[in-house]
């Protein structure tokens, strides 16, 4: 049985609107070759694969072709629960991690990190 | 204030009815009281239900009570938390064997690219963490399952991003990942069996340790370990020095998981670090590390001061350039008398320090010193291959090959990038390592985009003698294009000091920060 070939949907397919110009690049560039090449792709440990379009590295292995600045579209990121190793997500886990930097842009500083202290 | 939802309101009545068990273990307790409610006492595994169907490390087990404050409303005090996570990590751990293939991960060695022996793990789950988090887990296959199902639910896009829509994740991770973990890393084990029926590790005493301090140098330190209040915890001094004298000093204190985990938290010089050791071994290895620049930091090794069989273990540095005076430092035991021999050309200006398992020397090797390793000899006591001469470096490999740097500010601290050049003496496998040998530090574009979007100005400044990168502040920056932070893709490059030919080059990239910041990533 073969998976991949059997659901090898795209995100328009699957009814769902790219984030963002960078995930409409993405998604037109996708060809089966280029989709290959990202699934060999790996990045150091702790950084996220998920290269659509990629939160530390991009899935040329740079960074320019990441969302930038990244605080115009932080919340595009949050809110769906994109990378929630990196992100806090707000759908489910960290409603309020947002709340009093509406706009990311100017209120970055405001953001903290989220995982709750607990020395050991 | 916060509204509890109705299920958090159910949760609390059942936490405050149910009666106190009568455990002897303060993490027994905390857990009978916190932890009970909804995680049900007694049945066949004599403990809680879910808990006791796994083993983790006392970090797994740490982000597991704070997934559940964070995702379902548990609130307890501090110290509950902390005899929780003992409690759990010393009867529900791994054996050293199981948790030795992920040591980097619980050291925060990131800058590495994880590799297993599964075709689609790394799609399916180490896209968003590392593997090796998961790794560090032992479940029955149910209790994988339940892993699943709870990202699905938790994170419901999952299914939807890249490497997880051109498939059906979902029914792959049911049918084809959790069997393979439950296969690899069940709940049972012999080693565990093993371990749980040895005599725990006992760390007071003498001990003498070494590492690297990036940018300061090699260093020794005596360290005093002594028991404190509290169960395995343990308070330690260290009294050392970098090699070329300047002193070190430090303190901390510490607690030992699972018979065999050392967590401490160091004070060196004035600078706070965590220290994770395996105290598994008769000569303890670790990492030091700075908690907020996890790129920051020193592995160590631990030897007691009085082993039991003489004889040298450590030459800081671990190479003498023909023609050059410096410090020699020999770690070691029955240094204290006989002849110091070290080798031919290289000749003792002054013994500075002279101590049973310490010499601490002036030396000077010859201009015409005979390349290649330099047979040791203190006493009785040798080391064929502990300390190499070299009239020239033949190849220079820099470490991490591709390292991630972050920018940072006061919530979201930045990680640095840390890089370390090993000289070479000869080609191949018959290679002599001469340690870190003296290079200059560069970045460069690594690419011609980086170059058209003048990375290398913006992301970060290196230091031309140590190899530390030190990134550029987080947020938009106003002076790029469409504001963009200052992230990078560099080329580092190193080279021999007096031999600019010798060179060897790494990728950095600089990148935005993460908030969410486990102990696991």
């Amino acid at each position: 049985m073969n998976h991949h070939s059997d659901n090898n949907k795209s995100m328009t397919q699957l009814g769902l609107a790219p984030l963002n110009r960078k995930a409409r690049e993405m998604e037109r560039a996708a060809t089966p070759e280029a989709l290959e090449e990202v699934q060999a792709m790996q990045t150091i440990a702790g950084c996220t694969s998920s290269f659509d379009p990629g939160w530390e590295v991009d899935p040329f292995g740079g960074v320019a072709s990441l969302c930038q600045p990244m605080e115009a579209d932080l919340y595009g990121c949050a809110d769906p629960c994109w990378w929630p190793a990196q992100v806090p997500d707000t759908m489910n886990t960290y409603p309020d991690w947002g709340q009093g930097a509406d706009r990311a842009e100017d209120d970055w500083r405001k953001l903290d990190s989220v995982y709750p202290g607990g020395e050991q | 204030m916060r509204t509890l939802s109705p299920l958090r309101g159910l949760c609390l009545v059942a936490i405050a009815s149910t009666p106190l068990m009568a455990g002897a273990d303060p993490g027994e307790q905390a857990i009978d009281r916190y932890c009970s409610g909804c995680h049900q006492a007694g049945g066949d595994d004599n403990g809680w239900s879910r808990i006791s169907a796994q083993r983790k490390t006392p970090e797994g087990w740490d982000m597991t009570v704070a997934r559940m404050q964070t995702m379902h409303g548990l609130e307890l005090p501090l110290e509950a938390r902390r005899d929780i996570v003992k409690f759990l990590a010393d009867t529900r751990g791994l054996a050293p064997e199981e948790s030795a293939p992920q040591r980097a991960l619980i050291e925060r060695r990131l800058n590495r690219i994880e590799s297993f022996d599964h075709p689609s793990y790394q799609e399916m789950c180490a896209r968003c963490h590392t593997g090796g988090r998961a790794q560090l887990q032992r479940r029955p296959l149910e209790e994988w399952e339940r892993l699943v199902h709870f990202h699905v639910g938790q994170f419901q896009t999952i299914e939807y991003q890249a490497m997880a829509r051109d498939r059906d994740w979902f029914e792959l991770a049911l049918d084809e990942i959790a069997p393979w973990l439950a296969e690899t890393q069940g709940l049972e084990s012999a080693a565990w069996d093993a371990w749980q029926a040895q005599d725990a590790v006992e760390p007071a005493g003498d001990w003498q340790l070494w590492g690297h301090w990036p940018g300061e140098g090699d260093f020794y330190a005596d360290v005093t370990i002594t028991a404190a209040e509290g169960e395995d915890a343990y308070a330690l001094t260290l009294d050392g020095a970098f090699i070329d004298g300047r002193e070190l000093d430090g303190e901390g204190q510490a607690i030992v998981y699972t018979g065999y985990e050392w967590r401490a938290n160091l004070s060196l010089n004035g600078r706070d670090f965590r220290q994770v050791l395996d105290l598994s071994d008769a000569r303890p290895a670790g990492r030091i590390f700075d908690d907020h620049d996890d790129a920051f930091g020193m592995r160590v090794e631990m030897a007691p001061r009085e082993a039991a069989t003489p004889g040298l273990t450590a030459s800081l540095p671990a190479s003498l350039k023909a023609g050059t005076r410096s410090r020699l430092v020999l770690l070691g035991q029955g240094l204290a008398d006989g002849e110091i021999d070290l080798g031919e050309g290289v000749s003792v200006r002054e013994v500075i320090e002279r101590r049973d398992h310490r010499l601490v020397l002036d030396v000077e090797a010859a201009a015409d010193l005979t390349p290649g390793w330099l047979p040791l000899a203190v006493g009785d006591v040798g080391a064929d291959t502990l300390l190499a001469g070299y009239q020239a470096v033949d190849r220079l490999e820099v470490s991490p090959a591709l390292g991630v740097a972050r920018v940072g500010n006061q919530a979201t601290p930045p990680v640095s990038g840390v890089f370390s050049a090993l000289g070479y003496l000869g080609e191949g496998e018959a290679a002599i390592p001469l340690g870190r040998v003296p290079v200059r530090w560069s970045v460069a574009p690594w690419d011609e985009i980086a170059e058209h979007d003048e990375d290398a100005k913006y992301a970060g400044v290196m230091d031309a003698a140590t190899g530390i990168f030190t990134p550029a502040g987080a947020g938009p920056n106003p002076m790029r294009r469409f504001n963009a932070n200052s992230v990078g893709n560099l080329r580092v490059t190193a080279s021999v000091e007096g031999q600019e030919a010798v060179q060897d080059e790494a990728q950095l990239i600089v990148t935005v920060q993460r908030w969410n910041n486990p102990p696991l990533r």
